[in-house]
């Protein structure tokens, strides 16, 4: 398993790391990431749009690569999970640049519990079609009966 | 478990099972990944299991 993080402190003094580790459950050629934001478990930093900025930077970086693709899980295991996914779709819908991209939510439950896995990846990207339809199959499978 | 695919094909799962099974071991890597990084696991232990990192504005 490969991947990378970005380790940035804000003005605050608040640490955040930003991760990419390499995915499967899409794709198997190595070209999908999940994507991770971390902070301290303690962190109540104030509301700092500097952090927006530099993970919109970190993922205009990651996404120079047109053919890469980013999948953002969001899971129910702390309670937070609509707080993440609301935050990640307003961050997207702010972002000036977001008509390059596609962004495709789909809610899943494995178990009882609810996963809303989000697909990033350029409009331009030869493989967007073939990540949208990994998708959409995976999601139809778990309905499956 | 499923079909092998290359860049540009479909990633097909043919049960159910094996469809929950891959979310899961999605979803329990992140974590694994967020623990790590939260227990404050020391660069080089992280390096060991495959994950690099880059600080961004270190003074």
């Amino acid at each position: 398993m490969n991947g990378y993080t970005f380790l940035f402190t804000t003005l605050y003094g608040y640490e955040y790391e930003v991760g990419f580790a390499e995915d499967y459950m899409l794709s198997d050629d190595g070209l999908v990431f999940q994507f991770f934001i971390t902070t301290d478990e303690c962190n109540h930093s104030p509301r700092d749009g500097n952090v927006y900025l530099t993970v919109v930077a970190i993922l205009e970086e990651f996404f120079k690569r047109k053919e890469l693709s980013v999948v953002y899980i969001c899971d129910q295991h702390d309670g937070r999970q609509s707080v993440r996914q609301r935050l990640f779709r307003i961050w997207f819908s702010n972002y000036s640049g977001n008509n390059l991209y596609e962004l495709v939510s789909k809610t899943m439950t494995v178990d009882d519990a609810d996963y809303t896995v989000n697909l990033l990846a350029r409009k331009d990207s030869p493989v967007l079609l073939d990540r949208k339809e990994a998708l959409e199959a995976l999601y139809i499978r778990l309905v499956d009966k | 478990m499923h079909k092998e695919n290359f860049l540009g094909m479909c990633k097909m799962y043919k049960t159910k099972k094996e469809a929950q099974e891959a979310v899961k071991k999605a979803v329990g890597m992140r974590r694994e990944w967020e623990d790590a990084i939260r227990n404050k696991a020391t660069r080089e232990q992280m390096e060991m299991k495959g994950m690099k990192t880059v600080v961004i504005n270190e003074h």
